[in-house]
């Protein structure tokens, strides 16, 4: 194995560096992982919805969040057509609450959105029906600190 | 715009509302599809594909994947149609209710601007005990990261339960992890001028943003002033739950056998609260720093950041033919970022001024790095304009003295104020608060993210953590244990990311320098000859001899001593390091890697292999992002 080298280092040698060329490292691996698990988005696998998904933001737990989960309770299990036709009632409490806030809620940004929405978009079209969809879109790397 | 409008209009008819209502829905959509500039990125910012930090930030691309889980289309289209649908009705509400509430804000908000003038004494919100509730469902003592992470999960578990915050700071909860790295970009950190009338017109920790990976600009505070109820009304409005937040307020001692906690502030003002149960998210214990005096300076919370801005923008304004120099103390991320930051600062704007950073030990971040990649991280610093110097504490104290200002990164408390007077066990090493792997420590108390000394059920091994990750996951899972009937076991493998000029480090799961490591590093010059020359060896402070490990052949290597560091070819670009216990892989850390953090996640979860090199393989080191 000339493409390689390996070395110890640190204290009883206990830190092993191994250094490979391009060619050898593109090798394809003996090893396959196991699929990770899918952490769980907003509604779940049971169809109930997952209050504590992060996608919600604070919609859920901010001043407006019994309203929002009134109204969006009573949509996602409306069986009315329109889906929701039922549920105006709800959802004008809910406006009624936000228009309280429009620090919180008056956000105004189409260039953003529209990218988020287009994204979003096209990932639910591609996995429609699937309650999660654990892709590159969730790995997770958060921005993490060395904070003190 | 239009075509993702008609895209989804094809898709259910009773999506026309949408083309009255567009931006309305927009606007609604928009609050939880978490593009706010209040966006909260406790889980979601992961959602994000990092990229290379030392390329400029560009608008994110199209294809950018998005932040929201993925969730029927239709569903969620059709209802914030609905909800458009509403808009006009609460819109006849809203101008009268908004002035109202401005009212009500400029008031709160005075009582915070005022304090942040610095000859006045601070007043706390609220600015009397009495206005807390006699009793409330969960107290959180702490306003930071995990106790927000955590005010979340107990607000989406029990919408009825009041959840008081309380904290030192007069400033609502916000990220702290940017006060090492981007805030130092952003001139409105000292508060100069219009921006400084601005401030003390709004709050300051409402306004400061700061631009993130992306080059999209996120409000620092993790959600606005106006998302908390105020305290006095907290469980006394028509609905019973809601969210406060107290600043200025300290915890001075829990009664745990009454399940009360004694509130202090400043001007002798005192409170007592009942609770059902109770969290501590204090973050890292404040650290008063020894001989303290005015050139000393910290970066542990905004107000300190910005009174190291402020003075940092004096002393340069005052220099005269010496720079300013500036001493960092601290070998640690906090201490290297922000030196980093610093020098990076200063480069901009181009002044003088000399970033100075004295560490203890071997190498900078010798805690979790073997020590040929502290080298390295030295030498990036290095090249950032930081000047790394060695030092114990007797020269530190002597650098401190020529510089004229002093950062201290060093110093960190040991736990909690309350927790002994509270009869709250901390660790004698570690520090922190003792708790189980549920994060509880006694009847009814839970502690998470920095303030936690937890065991890790995984490793079976006691731990404290001072990442932002682990404050968000550990505050989410203490408060799902709180609200909940049955309590889970904190198992999160946490994840830290650092950037250091141009050394970008990502690591999940337990990075200890002192756990045995094996490293896979990309070698560009190796293909044929396999010598390595000393010019191109790691240095040779600890280097041993060259030996061969498991089913790994290597070559034989010559080490030499002789290789002056700064003449060195760098030599570690790309690589991924292993953290073993026994024969386990608890901890791996990407070095100028990226979007791979999900990739190690796995390794983890496997943790035992035969050949390692195999598993580095999976993380094609040689695949430029």
């Amino acid at each position: 194995m000339a493409n390689r080298s390996v070395m110890s280092l640190g204290p009883g040698g206990k830190d092993t560096i191994i250094l490979a060329s391009r060619e050898e490292l593109s090798q394809p691996s003996s090893i396959k992982l196991p699929e990770p698990e899918p952490s769980p988005g907003l509604i779940l696998a049971d169809g109930s919805i997952n209050w504590g998904c992060p996608c919600l933001g604070g919609m859920a737990t901010g001043p407006c969040g019994n309203q929002f989960r009134d109204a969006f309770s009573c949509f996602h299990y409306s069986e009315a057509d329109p889906k929701g036709s039922d549920c105006y009632e709800k959802f004008s409490v809910m406006q009624e609450c936000m228009s309280h806030y429009p620090e919180l809620y008056g956000k105004d940004d189409d260039e953003e959105l529209s990218a988020a929405l287009e994204s979003a978009n096209d990932a639910s079209s591609a996995n429609s029906g699937s309650d999660t969809s654990h892709t590159q879109a969730q790995e997770n790397t958060v921005k993490a600190a060395g904070d003190g | 715009m239009l075509r993702v409008i008609s895209s989804i209009y094809l898709e259910n008819q009773t999506l026309e509302l949408l083309v009255n209502y567009r931006r309305d829905v927009l606007k609604l959509f928009r609050t939880y599809a978490t593009s706010s500039p209040y966006q909260t990125v406790l889980m979601n910012e992961d959602s994000k594909v990092r990229r290379d930090a030392r390329v400029p930030p560009q608008p994110p691309p199209p294809s950018q994947p998005p932040p929201q889980p993925p969730q029927p289309p239709r569903r969620a289209w059709t209802f914030a149609a609905a909800v458009a649908f509403t808009v006009s009705v609460g819109g006849m509400y809203f101008y009268k209710r908004l002035s109202d509430d401005e009212k009500k804000n400029t008031e709160e908000k005075k009582a915070v601007t005022e304090s942040k003038t610095a000859d006045k004494p601070t007043v706390p919100y609220p600015a009397d005990g009495g206005q807390f509730p006699e009793q409330v469902t969960f107290l959180v003592v702490g306003a930071g990261t995990a106790a927000f992470a955590a005010m979340r999960a107990l607000r989406a578990a029990r919408p009825d339960a009041q959840v008081l915050l309380v904290g030192e700071e007069m400033a609502v909860p916000y990220m702290r992890s940017p006060l090492s790295k981007e805030v130092w970009r952003e001139p409105a950190l000292s508060g100069g001028g219009e921006v400084e009338a601005d401030r003390q017109d709004r709050g300051a920790e409402e306004t400061l943003t700061f631009r993130q990976w992306n080059g999209r600009r996120r409000a620092l505070a993790y959600e606005p002033l106006a998302f908390y109820t105020p305290v006095e009304e907290l469980g006394r409005g028509l609905v019973a739950g809601g969210v406060a937040c107290a600043r200025g307020w300290r915890v001075r001692r829990l009664d745990v056998e009454r399940h009360q906690a004694e509130l202090v502030a400043a001007g002798g003002r005192s409170a007592t609260v009942r609770y059902q149960r109770c969290l501590l998210a204090t973050g890292p214990a404040p650290h008063s720093t020894s001989g303290s005096n005015e050139r000393v300076y910290r970066v542990h919370r905004l107000e300190d950041a910005r009174r190291l801005a402020a003075a940092l923008e004096r002393g340069e304004a005052q220099a005269g033919p010496r720079p300013l120099r500036v001493a960092v103390l601290g070998g640690g991320l906090l201490a290297c970022e922000l030196a980093a930051s610093l020098a990076q600062r200063c480069k901009e704007r181009g002044t003088r001024t000399q970033i100075v950073q004295i560490h203890r030990g071997g190498t900078p971040l010798e805690g979790i790095l073997p020590a040929y990649l502290g080298v390295e991280v030295s030498e990036a610093l290095r090249r950032a304009g930081v000047e790394v110097v060695r030092g114990e504490e007797d020269s530190e104290r002597g650098v401190a003295e020529v510089a004229d200002l002093v950062v201290d990164c060093a110093s960190q408390g040991h736990a909690p104020d309350l927790a002994t007077p509270s009869g709250l066990e901390t660790h004698d090493t570690l520090g922190g608060i003792v708790v189980n792997p549920e994060l509880q420590a006694r009847d009814g108390v839970y502690a998470a993210g920095d303030a936690a000394c937890y065991y890790d059920v995984v490793e079976s091994v006691r731990r404290r953590v001072q990442w932002h990750d682990h404050a968000v996951a550990s505050g989410r899972r203490a408060g799902e244990n709180m609200a909940g009937e049955r309590a889970r076991p904190y198992t999160h493998r946490p994840m830290l990311w650092s950037d250091l000029h141009d050394v970008a480090v990502e690591a999940v799961g337990h990075v200890d320098a002192t756990l045995r490591t094996v490293a896979v590093f990309l070698d560009e010059a190796r293909g044929g000859a396999a010598v390595v020359t000393d010019s191109a060896m790691p240095p040779a402070e600890r280097l041993n001899q060259e030996t061969t490990v498991g089913p790994v052949t290597g070559t034989s290597v010559e080490m030499t001593e002789s290789t002056p560091l700064r003449a060195r070819a760098r030599r570690f670009e790309r690589g991924v390091v292993f953290y073993l216990r026994g024969e386990r892989v608890v901890g791996v850390l990407l070095w100028n890697l990226f979007n791979r953090v999900q990739l190690a996640r796995q390794v983890l979860a496997q943790g035992e292999f035969q050949d390692l090199f195999e598993v580095a393989k999976l993380f094609t080191i040689h695949d430029q992002d």
